[in-house]
Order: structure tokens, then sequence, then C-alpha cells
């Protein structure tokens, strides 16, 4: 086997995502020697195209699941089949590179969840081990370095800020301008989407030109503020850290005394390479991260690394709600900008009178690009193609709104993601294998709030309001939460409250995995303030020998 | 992994090569794809499938990253003839069917994988080109704009 860096990093960092780009960057400019391992490319922003085809059709961003493929069952007791599940970013900067861009921080009472509200019968619903008030300046350092464009305040039910966003919002669209009609009719509280997209040149980046390629593209003009275009650069010009992409870790390495030495992975001709180093912080995303845990087996460590009390992949949450679409008598053109201007949260709190736990967000977007319109965006009572389906296409396409939900998504532990045993990867690595199937609540949730969106759009006076079927399904997800999730108890959780392996003193895992509740979806924020609040604990922990 | 080039850059290279480009299909299945992907998407007051070379989308997605469909794509070929026959003695080819005669056909296997895989790639061919499904749809392929962007929000600024 071949031997990366002579020598060990103080840091190596797998996966270099919303939650590994900050990492790297602030463990580089503290002072240390960094790599990152990346399974994907590293693209420039002169790469990224309007191609519809090979970039939101074909994976070009993401996982291919022909060389990547999982499995998925729905419960515990069947045989998992071939099927896509699991889409996350494969490339430097990860998913933060093609994401909406929506930049939602939690709300107080959803890292108490369990005290306000008490447990969920069938859903492990838990207190994270931290308080918003304890998260609050880190969300406050991810706006900033990122260069958020919000408007704090306006929002009647989100937490305490210490400071405003540092740019404007994005220009309301008529989407937004329809929601807000809506609002003033039903007495709902719409406000300014929060984005990770520069309303104006921020620390040397430049504004947004609206071209409305945001959702599954990279950012051609650098405006959105992925962790590609806005921290890796940064990182790498401290002269400490080495990115490495196509490097496709297959084992974190364990010593005889139990503390991680490295990890060996696949370079860009498939040949081993071992790197060796002091620490290691993965943050590989909620489906990868518990995957190479689960391969990582050593005498230690029989069932996993990390694993020795059985939690790693379990509690897996996913992304939950649909959209209603509506059709407007003039053009709103929501093909242009970012995707959403106007957010509403006031259904985002559980409320017990609604016979079910939960609750969700609603943003205001019509988010089909053409190819993905033509095929699933016209109502049912439509045709599906000849000569009357292609004059109905090209009627609704840009006098199209629509109302999306994002909610509740309870932790149950029989979901998961473990290693199936079949199925293995173009490196010949197991395949993950999916098991999931919603809590009972999170469906009775995204129904009812369906049913308001479907009051939102006719409030705002659309013609014609239908849900969106295909936006409805509940075994896909791009939003991979929960798997190592936070606690203060080493039988119930994996990471402690500074994000360190319980079983493993020099193992740090930041990613989607540590969330111990799903929020109301639009994770990245969530994740990119506990990185910074992780980065700037594990610096300090270093500084004094404790790591 | 992200193509160098977009894909309506690839078909229309390939389409200026006309038949020879073909690395899967051969000439007599061309002629019925372009039949079936006309019925799907006809041309109109606007352009059909076949101006947006949906043929030759087909035929690279078949050598590439579709080629496990290539199956799927002969025995729906096979099938459409023999309901072709079926339906319209002494038709032997969808190609020669009238208009109403190949919407009946089509109508007949609307159910079929062969069908929702030929949909989609015609789909993509068209829509995924900004000539041809961007036009169609009225969406602009200029690549910045500035607000107002909609009727709403050009009232709401007005008020």
């Amino acid at each position: 086997m071949k031997n990366g860096t002579p020598g060990a990093a103080d840091f190596l960092v797998i996966g270099s995502g919303a939650a590994g780009g900050v990492m790297a960057k602030e463990l580089a400019t503290a002072g240390f020697r960094v790599v990152v391992l990346e399974q994907g490319p590293w693209l420039k922003a002169g790469d990224f195209r309007h191609d519809e085809v090979s970039v939101a059709y074909r994976s070009g961003l993401t996982n291919n699941h022909q060389l990547q493929p999982n499995t998925f069952r729905s419960a515990p007791g069947e045989r998992a089949k071939l099927k896509p599940a699991v889409e996350y970013g494969r490339m430097v900067g990860g998913g933060s590179v093609h994401f909406t861009a929506n930049y939602w921080r939690f709300h107080p009472d959803d890292f108490r969840e369990r005290s306000v509200y008490g447990g969920v019968p069938g859903a492990d619903l838990r207190d994270w081990p931290i308080t918003y008030a304890e998260l609050e300046p880190y969300y406050t350092k991810a706006e900033q370095e990122l260069g958020i464009s919000g408007l704090g305040g306006v929002n009647p039910f989100e937490g305490a800020r210490s400071k405003p966003y540092p740019l404007p919002p994005m220009p309301v669209k008529s989407s937004g301008v329809l929601l807000e009609r809506a609002a003033r009719k039903l007495g709902l509280h719409p406000y300014p989407a929060p984005v990770a997209v520069l309303s104006q040149p921020y620390r040397g980046r430049g504004a947004c030109v609206h071209c409305g390629f945001c959702e599954s593209f990279g950012c051609e003009m650098n405006a959105k503020s992925s962790t590609l275009a806005a921290l890796i650069p940064a990182a790498v010009k401290t002269g400490r850290c080495e990115i490495r992409p196509h490097s496709y870790v297959r084992k974190i390495e364990v010593g005889k005394d139990g503390r991680v030495t490295g990890a060996v992975y696949f370079d860009r001709d498939r040949r081993e390479v071992f790197q060796r180093a002091r620490a290691v912080v993965l943050c590989a995303n909620g489906a990868e991260t518990p995957r190479l845990l689960l391969e990582s087996k050593s005498n230690l460590f029989p069932h996993g690394l990390g694993n020795n009390h059985g939690t790693v992949g379990k509690y897996l949450m996913f992304d939950a709600g649909g959209l209603v679409l509506g059709l407007c008598e003039r053009p709103v053109n929501e093909y242009k900008s970012v995707v959403a201007t106007r957010v509403l949260h006031d259904f985002y709190a559980a409320d017990a009178k609604r016979g079910f736990y939960g609750g969700g967000g609603l943003d205001a977007r019509m988010d089909y690009y053409p190819a993905g319109f033509a095929m699933t965006g016209l109502p049912p009572d439509e045709p599906a193609w000849g000569a009357e389906w292609k004059r109905k296409v090209s009627q609704y396409y840009t006098r199209l709104t629509g109302v999306l939900a994002h909610s509740t998504c309870l932790a149950v532990e029989t979901n998961s993601i473990s290693l199936d045993a079949e199925v293995e990867d173009a490196w010949g690595l197991p395949a993950i294998r999916v098991t999931f199937r919603n809590h009972g609540d999170d469906l009775k949730t995204v129904e009812f709030l369906a049913a308001r969106q479907k009051e939102i759009l006719e409030a705002a006076g659309c013609t014609k309001v239908w849900p969106d079927a295909s936006s409805f399904e509940t075994s896909y997800s791009r939003h991979l939460m929960g798997t190592c999730r936070m606690g203060n108890d080493p039988r119930s959780s994996v990471v402690d409250r500074w994000n360190r392996a319980h079983e493993v003193a020099n193992l740090f895992i930041v990613d989607g995995s540590s969330l111990v509740t799903s929020g109301r979806q639009q994770p990245t924020a969530t994740i990119q303030a506990l990185a910074y609040r992780a980065a700037e604990h594990v610096g300090e922990a270093a500084r004094r020998g404790e790591v | 992994m992200l193509a160098s080039v977009c894909w309506s850059e690839l078909i229309a290279r390939r389409a200026a090569r006309g038949a020879s480009a073909f690395a899967v299909l051969t000439a007599v299945e061309a002629k019925e794809i372009v039949a079936l992907s006309n019925t799907i998407l006809p041309e109109t007051d606007t352009p059909g499938a076949e101006q947006a070379n949906a043929v030759h989308f087909i035929d690279a997605a078949l050598a590439g990253f579709d080629r496990d469909q290539v199956g799927v794509y002969r025995a729906g070929l096979a099938d459409i003839a023999a309901r072709t026959r079926q339906m319209f003695l002494p038709a032997t080819r969808f190609s020669d069917l009238s208009e109403s005669q190949r919407a009946a056909v089509l109508k007949s296997v609307e159910k079929t994988e062969f069908f929702e895989k030929l949909r989609t790639h015609t789909i993509l061919a068209y829509f995924g080109n900004p000539e041809f499904g961007w036009k169609l749809l009225g969406r602009d392929a200029a690549m910045q704009f500035a607000p107002p962007f909609g009727f709403y929000d050009a009232e709401r600024k007005g008020e």
C-alpha cells in the first residue's frame, strides 16, 4: 500500500461538504496541518453548466447510483432491493454546491422537543444535549462567514439572533408576492427567505445574477455560498490544507490503544493509500459516515468503529413534505432567480390539538426545470403526450406558482443505514442498505400541511390547485440526518455534545448524522453551525493536548 | 461525473453526421423511433421531437448511460410492430401509419416500460435543449435576469 503525505496530518477530514469545508478552513486557519479526502472531483465555477440532462437528470454533481448503488427496504425483516434512496453531493464542496441554498436556523424548541411535547409512541424523540442559546453564536458565525442574505426579526416564530444577516434579502419573486397576498387574507406571517446566495458582493465574490439554476446545479458566478466557493479557497491559501479529490475512503484504522491512526482510501486510479493522522474528522454525510464506521471493523470494534453499543446508523431521518402547485392568470416566471423568496413558519411548531406530532415550514416555489416539468409537472387531468399535451405544458409553465412543505421526520430506531451483505459498489465495497418507513405522524403532518398549502394557493387567487404527486415520494431523500446522533449517553448516541465519538477520543463526527431531531428540514445551517462550534472546541482541545 | 459538453451540443454534433452517427440503432429501427417520438411530441406550430433530433439522443443514451435499456427498446419495437399488424393490416410498420392510427397504437402501450423510457428520452432530448423545450415553455434562455421577474412582483413594485 502507498503512503500518503510523509508524517502525520494533524487532522484528516473525510468529506469536504457543508461541514467538512468548515472544519478544513477553521482548523487550517487555526494553524493545524489538514488533509481533506473527498470522493468526488474538484470542479471550478467555470465547469458548471446549465445542462439539465447531465447535471439534474444524470447526477452530475451527486452520487451516481450506477457506480454506488444502494438497496432499500421499508422494514427490518424485508429483503432489501436495489433502489436509489439516498442522494448526496459528491465533489469538493459536497452538497453545499448543488443545494437550493435555503438557510433556516432551527428553532429553540427543536433542541428540546422531548421536554416540551413529551414522548411520541413508536418514535425515539429526544432533547439535544445542547440548546439553541449554545448554538446561536455559531449560527451567527456561519451566516457571517458565508454571507447569508435575509432579514432577521421579521419571522415572529424564530429564536433570538445576536446579529442581523450580513446581506439584505433577495428581491421578492411573484411566487413570494402571491404568498404574501394569501397570508394577509389568512392571517399568516411570511418573511424573506434566508438564503446562502449573495444579494450583494461579499468578501471578494460577486452578487447573484438571478439565472435561476440554484437547485441541483453549481453556481458558475460563485454567488452561491458553497464551501467550494466561500471557504475552501481560504483553507488552501493557509498553505496548511491539502484537498485530495477522487479519494474514496474505505476504512478508518485504529491502533492498539483504541485511537484512530488514519484512513485507507482508494485514489483516482483505485490504488490503496494510507494517510496517517493525529485525529480524524468524519464529515461524509448521514449515509456515508455510518457506512464508513460500519466498514471500519477491528478487534477493538468488531461491529464497526465507535459502535460497541450498536447505535451507529440508527435513527435515520429523511426529508419530508410535498409540493402543491397553483396555476395563475398572469406570468409568474418562477424559473428566474433563487428558488424561494418567502417562507412562513406559522405551522412549524407541533400542536397536540392536531392529534399527531409534527409541524412544518412552507416556502413559495415552483422548482421544476423544463424536462422535469414536462415529465411530471402537469395536473393529473391533463394529457401526458401528443399535441394537446404539448400545448398544455407551454401554457402552464410560466404561469405556475407553488408552496413546498418542509416537515418533521421523527427518529425511529429501525430506520437505518447498514451494510448490504450482497450488493457491492464499483470499488467492491458493500453497498449502503437503507431501511426506512416514516412514522405514521410524519405522514399525517404532510397531509395536514398539504391542506394548508392548498388553502394558501386558493387564497392567492390561483385558478387551479393540485398536489404534485411525484413530490410526495417518501423513500428517497437528499437530507440525510441522525445516523450518528449527538447525546450525553453513550448507550443511545454516537457523539458527545462536542461532536467527539463517545468511544474514540480522537475521532470527531460532524455532519447531518449528528442531528438528534430533523427540525423542519433545511438542515444545512444547523450542520454548519455545529461544525463551527466543533472546530473551535477541537482546536482548543488539540492545543491543550486533549485530542 | 459532470460531462464536459452539454447534451444539446453533443446531439447536434451527432445529428450533423446523420445516420452514420448511430452506434446502436439500425436505420430501420431509427425510422420507427423517429415516428414514435414524433407521436409523443409532434410538430405543431412549433417544432417536434424530430427537429430536436430525439432519435440521436436516444441512440447516444442507449450507447451510454442507458445501455442496459437496449433490450427494452428492441422488445418494445417488436411489440409495436406486432400491434401495428394486428390493428391495421396490411400495414407492417408503425412509420407507415397515419397520425390517428399511430396515436391508437401508442395509446395501447402507454403503461409499458418501453413507452415510459421512450417518453423520458424524448422529453430529455427536447426539453433539455434551450432551442426547443425552453422556447416552447416560454423560458427565456438569457443567463442573467433582473427584477421584476413576473407579473405579480412587477405589479407590487408599482403599488
